[in-house]
């Protein structure tokens, strides 16, 4: 299982959270938002209305690149999570083990 | 040792899994444990947790988790959170390793044929590509095999094993097959194998297992299921094949079945993941980038496919592949409108909601991304208002369109939009402004005929670049009725046999000219499961026969397989047209034998049934011929389209026949025939036709077919033609005073007599020429009788019986033969002398019910009283 962890699981694993985020992407649409940066919402043309729509697409690409961003900090959390857990875990169950035998002793 | 390998990107893909009882047995206890293994670690993860929890509360402080000391200080509770912590890791680490096989499907466009096996090269066992079920089959192959002592495990054994598969079972179903239908010759083949043990695998069987990879490769499949190594079997073995021949399936059935499931299987795969990118697409006036303004008019005239798309409403597009290709193709390098050019029921709409599909999966050109099918209903539009109004409401519409930039218009029927007349406020004319102007485009459909009248030569045409949807054949008409089965099952809730679909498609196509595939097909399936489950209530299997039905109920020509009572009709068919046509046995025979040869199939499918030319002198039996021809096999009497040419005799009466140039109304011949398809055609007197218009006849002759004037193709490929033609009279009356036999004044008429008057092509033709010979003696003799028959047969309504003495008939047969008019003057002398004398005393009150008339020598009659009551 160790060496099935850090090969064929690793990249199981990434890919998966890979995924993840391209799915994240899409749904939140930043890439769209972005391309339509400085096209008029709703076809209002006018001055004003570029201004406006502007500053409106501006707000919300920022809000959604947040979301991007905290969500693509989740996946990561999950990937260090993934490559560390497995060792800490054996070392905290070894250090458990032997701490209440010696305790016990 | 596998003694065959595919090779394939780098791997060599082999059988080498030994399959003895220990393997089976191995692999059962593997999986069982493996399971076992799954529940034990879930159940273990969930009572550590509570366990964990229980500890900390138990510890007192809760907070306490979150410092390290916690941690590292040896604790139960750490102890037991550490354990749920590594069974949550071995969860993970085996769920994953189960959901994934070990192995994956290699995917490739092609694969090359086995190989000897060579061990070189990454080695992988087929047997980790088979499914579950697919395997339990191969395995069941192999215990059939030990269970009677075979020393080969071959094809057979296999085929048997693949069986109780689910995916093969319903293949069995779905083609009508039982399998007790084919116990008895597979267990006579199986007592025929070489015993032995232990049961080895042969090449033949390894070269199906192999072949069964092979499929699923190409197939694209995730695994390899029991259904391929099932057609596998089929195709690797001969005598698999010729026993499910002689039950009536043949090879493009079974491979039309087999694809019939993967439509299933793909439709269902599909429809998930189209699931799944619909829940990207908008679905209201609003698309993803935010730039569409509201369209209030257009939401109201219009309905968004789009949208219908992503709540699943559209039909799913089977085989439109290239179409779709050429139409964006034409919209992505030109930026040009496309129009959809086919008859109806080819499925035009069907294409549209293809687009629309692709569109919600975004898998489109980049200009049709993130925008939405909106399809335009002319009659909304226009419905209420007048010509200006409709014009104002078509440029609001198409403002909206303009400025909302996310719509891609569509039009059904677009040709409606032609005004007709020249009206100056035309639709099409806006439309064609807009589409040249604003840098968008739609996507129309019409049919040809309104396509080459009103679209192309009108402004549209200039706009709107042509894509061709055709007719389907057959072979991809009956794939889209399976993808249509499910629904109609459904719906009514039967179950259809493979035959009925195919039936469905075979014979609609053949005898159904007026519609088109698939849309007929698809309407015979459902008029079938809906009278099949009046018929026979839930879950009834709709068969061939039921769909063969309903298409003879529909256009009157029996389709149905022949019924035993038919069989002996057929077969008796020239006793019975001797009980109307005295004498002329060659004639009989000839008519008999083509109606045979008609109804048994074997005659040509793209003909008439049959063409004849009858020859001879007047008044000897070829009109009755063709009556009882249409009395005995059609039905009635009525059954008889009857033409006289003599009514043609200049070229410009071939528009009474086919139509006048410019009207849609058809002609007399076109529109019989169109109506009542399956019928006698008789041309009397066909000498007297002009000799343009026999030319129409050489077409319809060879190849079933005469296209109307209104560019209708009317199909005469069910219709026997009957000919009547005096023409080389005086010869014949001559060659049987001469005596000559048949054969001699055959040849002769057709070589002297009637070269001045049909030419040799036309002559060359017929199905038969055949000679009447004048009537003699005998023969009047007994066409008296069975007029005698006939006045008796109207008589016996009233009650009263007719009986005509031997003298009586032989005086009015010698009164009424004329050699030259043949039994014509005996039915006028029957008519003056009996009839007239009957209605006589009938008239006087002389006879009544249970009295019979007597008819004696000299035309006088006599009647006998009946009993009183």
């Amino acid at each position: 299982m160790p060496l099935w962890w850090y090969t064929d699981g690793l990249t199981f694993t990434l890919a998966k959270l890979l995924g993840w985020v391209r799915g994240s992407v899409r749904y939140l649409g930043v890439d769209v938002w972005s391309k339509n940066l400085f096209v008029p919402m709703y076809g209002d043309d006018s001055v004003t209305g570029r201004a406006i729509s502007f500053i409106v697409r501006l707000a919300v690409l920022v809000f959604r690149s947040l979301g991007l961003v905290l969500w693509l900090m989740v996946v990561c959390a999950l990937a260090v999570l993934y490559v560390f857990i497995l060792p800490a875990t054996l070392i905290g169950l070894v250090l458990q083990i032997v701490g209440l035998i010696l305790f016990y002793a | 040792m596998p003694s065959l390998q595919i090779e394939l990107n780098g791997k060599s893909f082999a059988w080498t899994s030994t399959m003895d009882e220990a393997h089976m047995l191995a692999r059962v206890s593997k999986l069982t444990a493996s399971r076992l293994l799954t529940v034990t670690a879930s159940a273990k993860l969930v009572i550590f947790a509570l366990l964990g929890v229980l500890f900390v509360y138990l510890a007192g402080d809760v907070l306490s988790v979150f410092s390290v000391e916690f941690w590292i200080t040896p604790s139960w509770s750490a102890l037991f959170f550490f354990f749920a912590l590594l069974s949550a890791t071995f969860l993970f680490y085996h769920q994953s390793i189960t959901g994934a096989s070990r192995e994956s499907m290699p995917s490739a466009l092609d694969v090359p044929e086995p190989v000897a096996f060579s061990e070189a090269g990454e080695l992988v066992n087929l047997a980790d590509l088979y499914s579950e079920e697919a395997q339990k089959a191969v395995e069941r192959g192999f215990e059939l095999a030990v269970r009677f002592g075979h020393a080969k495990v071959e094809s057979l054994h296999l085929f048997v094993g693949t069986l109780d598969a689910s995916d093969v079972s319903v293949v069995f179903g779905r083609l009508g097959l039982l399998f007790d239908d084919v116990k008895q010759p597979i267990a006579r083949r199986l007592e025929t194998r070489e015993l032995g043990k232990p049961p080895v695998l042969t090449s033949q069987a390894e070269q199906i297992l192999l072949e069964a990879f092979r499929r699923a490769v190409l197939e694209k499949r995730t695994q390899v299921s029991a259904l391929e190594v099932f057609s596998a079997c089929y195709t690797q073995d001969e005598f698999l094949r010729e026993l499910l021949l002689e039950k009536g399936i043949d090879e493009s059935k079974f491979q039309n079945m087999i694809s019939w499931l993967r439509i299933h299987e793909k439709m269902r795969e599909r429809y998930s993941a189209f699931r799944q990118a619909a829940l990207y697409k908008p679905t209201g006036a609003m698309n993803r980038a935010m730039t569409s303004v509201a369209t209030p008019l257009l939401d109201a005239v219009s309905e968004d496919l789009t949208t219908a798309a992503v709540n699943g409403q559209l039909p799913m597009m089977i085989g439109r592949e290239e179409q779709i290709e050429e139409l964006f193709r034409a919209i992505e390098g030109g930026r040009q409108s496309v129009v959809l050019v086919g008859p109806e029921g080819v499925g035009k709409s069907t294409v549209l909601a293809g687009v629309a599909e692709l569109m919600v999966k975004e898998e489109v050109p980049k200009i049709l991304q993130d925008r939405r099918l909106v399809r335009i209903s002319i009659p909304h539009l226009v419905s209420g208002a007048s010509a200006s109004q409709a014009q104002e409401r078509l440029l609001t519409v198409l403002a909206e369109v303009s400025r909302s930039r996310n719509i891609i218009l569509a039009f059904a029927d677009v040709e409606q939009l032609v005004g007709e007349g020249s009206d100056a406020t035309d639709l099409a004319a806006t439309l064609v402004d807009f589409l040249s102007r604003s840098g968008t485009f739609a996507i129309a459909t019409t049919t040809p005929s309104a396509y080459a009248s009103l679209v192309e030569r009108s402004m549209l045409g200039r706009v709107f670049q042509k894509v061709d949807i055709r007719e389907p054949d057959q072979e991809s008409a009956i794939l889209m009725l399976e993808s249509k089965i499910g629904g109609i099952e459904y719906e009514h809730q039967v179950i259809f046999s493979y035959e009925a679909v195919e039936r469905s498609v075979k014979l609609s196509d053949r005898y159904m000219h007026e519609t088109y595939l698939p849309k007929k097909a698809i309407e015979v399936a459902r008029e079938t499961a809906l009278q099949v489950s009046k018929e026979r209530g839930k879950d009834a299997l709709v068969t061939g026969e039921d769909v063969a039905r309903i298409v003879s109920s529909k256009t009157g020509i029996p389709t149905t397989s022949v019924a035993s009572d038919e069989k002996e009709k057929l077969l008796s068919l020239e006793e019975k047209m001797h009980g109307r046509v005295i004498g002329q046995d060659e004639a009989v025979s000839a008519v008999s034998a083509a109606l045979r040869r008609a109804r048994t199939e074997l005659r040509s499918q793209a003909r008439p049934i049959a063409t004849f030319l009858f020859l001879g002198p007047t008044g000897v039996g070829k009109t009755e011929l063709a009556k009882t021809v249409a009395a005995t096999y059609f039905g009635n009497e009525e059954m008889m389209i009857r033409l006289d040419m003599s009514e043609y005799q200049d070229v410009s009466s071939i528009h009474r026949l086919l139509g006048a140039p410019g009207s849609t109304s058809g002609g007399l011949l076109t529109e019989a025939v169109r109506k009542q398809p399956f019928a006698i055609v008789l041309l009397d007197e066909l000498e007297k036709a002009h000799p343009d218009i026999l030319n129409v006849f050489l077409q319809v002759f060879d190849d079933g077919r005469l296209t109307d004037s209104a560019g209708r193709t009317i199909d005469f490929t069910n219709t026997i033609i009957i000919c009547t033609s005096n023409a080389g009279t005086s010869y014949i009356q001559d060659a049987v005073g001469r005596g000559e036999d048949v054969g001699t004044m055959k040849t002769h008429l057709i070589e002297e007599e009637l070269r001045g008057v049909y030419r040799p092509e036309f002559l060359n033709r017929f199905d038969g020429i055949i000679v009447f010979r004048p009537l003699v003696k005998e023969d009047v003799l007994a066409i008296t009788r069975l007029f005698m028959n006939t006045v008796a047969g109207r008589l016996e309504p009233k009650g009263i019986g007719f009986r005509a003495d031997e003298a009586a008939v032989a005086e009015l047969a010698e009164r009424g033969f004329d050699p030259k008019f043949g039994a014509r003057p005996l039915r006028r002398l029957v008519q003056e002398e009996v009839d007239n004398a009957i209605a006589n005393a009938l008239l006087q009150g002389e006879v009544r019910r249970r009295d019979t008339i007597v008819l004696e020598v000299g035309g006088k009659i006599r009647i006998e009283k009946g009993a009183e009551l």
